[in-house]
């Protein structure tokens, strides 16, 4: 069973979809209990790092994610969900995150380059080790909308970076916890192919 | 390096896939789950379904058509036509779209845009705008709608003596007065994540894109634009995509002239970056 947080940001029905095409039972959820119990959980959620966090506060699901996320059990962050695991959003002057990983969430310049970044982008695995699923390529095309990334983060947690302007963190793995900033969702065979790999390593 | 988008058009009236030319005299193209399945295995980049009466019929989109085709697409999927509140914005996003696009909504009531951008992303609004040269006057066949009233818009978007492009709302019936570049400025100020632009001089033609139009919008914008109109052969494509960031692909595709992969081949020849 895939516990999907309904937490009010974004679409989560193309991630509910992607799931049951590869055949998991999956439950969309806000509530604490069910966050709590949940064997994977999956954050989706697109826009700010501010909304996010005054959703979550409100619907008393801080510390249920922080907890699954510290205990190492199964855990996939898609986009803004892979965002608010690091340590703050430089937006509005700076908002606190999950601080679960180091790192920042900065908004890319928009003098040189349109934002969002909107469109299908490359993945540059950074550690064959941490990053060893078959569906997963160097140079694979994934799908990606988003104004703020995650410039850096500990070395040994990077599995994917992508650049756009500039070189960025598009992937995190540490032990059963992974974090995409692109969507697997959306990127066709590809990204349903690591869907399955990822809850295959899971689960 | 993000990839340039092809990106198929499904204009479905009726439940079936239409094309026309500037706008009028539409022939059958077939059915619209079926070409969504083809382009998601050709390898689309994304997918646009657009309710092309749905304005002028004053009705609501074709919700299980929608479900229909999202269930066979792992690729974005835009939906649009006659969407002109949150509440059906929210309802068309749930049946598996992930963005819709917004037309003639977007001219009577533009806090919409600011409204639904606010509450559930810019990334998921896309402002559809058609254009036609102020050269050209336009007489649809079934007669012109009588133009907007834009008292309501800031007078920063209105027709100038200078303006080379007008845009047209109610699948391009009715013009509106309004400045196609400077409301595709206006619409990105009120939170449009993309616009996508579709030259009616150009539509259905075959003779190109409209560079001119397309350049003008995509430098004054700092959002992706999508060339729509006039795609004619692979080489129009890639003149397209030298200045914006996709190109939206119809009756090429759908009467089997230019494959998804043609396409791709010809920008990879021209140093265009595709998936």
């Amino acid at each position: 069973m895939i516990t999907i947080v309904d937490y009010g940001v974004g679409n989560i029905a193309s991630v509910q979809k992607a799931f049951e095409f590869i055949g998991h039972d999956v439950l969309v959820s806000s509530d604490k209990k069910a966050i709590i119990d949940a064997d994977f959980l999956v954050v989706p959620g697109q826009g700010a790092c501010s909304q996010a966090m005054t959703q979550l506060k409100k619907l008393d699901l801080v510390s249920p994610i922080k907890d699954h996320v510290l205990a190492n059990r199964p855990f996939l962050g898609i986009c803004l969900g892979f965002q608010i695991l690091f340590e703050y959003s430089e937006e509005h002057g700076g908002v606190d995150a999950l601080n679960l990983f180091p790192g920042h969430v900065e908004l890319f310049p928009s003098d040189s380059q349109k934002v969002p970044q909107m469109g299908w982008n490359t993945i540059h695995i950074q550690d064959a080790h941490a990053f060893t699923l078959p569906s997963i390529q160097q140079d694979s095309h994934v799908y990606f909308v988003h104004s703020f990334f995650v410039k850096d983060t500990t070395p040994d947690i990077i599995a994917t970076r992508t650049d756009y302007g500039q070189s960025y963190v598009s992937a995190i793995r540490s032990g059963n916890v992974w974090g995409t900033q692109f969507h697997p969702e959306k990127s066709g065979d590809i990204g349903l192919g690591m869907l399955r790999d990822i809850t295959a390593s899971l689960i | 390096m993000l990839a340039k988008r092809i990106i198929p058009c499904l204009d479905v009236t009726n439940g079936r896939v239409v094309k026309g030319t500037n706008f009028v005299n539409l022939r059958d193209a077939g059915d619209p789950v079926e070409l969504a399945k083809r382009y998601n295995e050709e390898g689309a980049d994304e997918l646009v379904f657009l309710d092309i009466t749905a304005s002028s019929d004053k009705r609501g989109i074709l919700l299980d058509l929608v479900e229909k085709v999202a269930k066979e697409i792992f690729i974005p999927f835009t939906v649009g036509g006659g969407i002109s509140d949150l509440g059906t914005i929210k309802v068309v996003l749930g049946a598996g779209a992930d963005k819709v696009s917004i037309n003639t909504a977007s001219v009577k009531n533009p806090s919409l845009i600011k409204e639904s951008s606010l509450h559930c992303g810019s990334q998921c609004i896309v402002v559809a705008v058609d254009a036609r040269s102020t050269r050209t006057p336009f007489t649809h066949p079934e007669g012109n709608h009588k133009t907007w009233d834009i008292s309501h818009l800031p007078s920063k978007v209105r027709l100038r003596e200078r303006s080379k492009w007008e845009i047209y709302t109610h699948g391009g019936r009715r013009p509106t007065g309004i400045d196609a570049v400077s409301w595709a400025q206006y619409m990105a100020e009120c939170g449009a994540g993309e616009i996508l632009l579709t030259s009616m001089d150009a539509d259905g033609t075959k003779a190109g894109y409209d560079i001119d139009l397309t350049e003008a919008v995509s430098s004054t914008v700092s959002i992706p634009v999508i060339a729509s109109g006039g795609a004619g052969n692979a080489h129009h494509i890639v003149d397209a995509l030298k200045i914006c960031d996709a190109a939206l692909l119809a009756s090429l595709l759908h009467f089997r002239e230019l494959s998804v992969d043609d396409i791709k081949r010809t920008c990879r020849e021209k140093n265009i970056p595709t998936r």
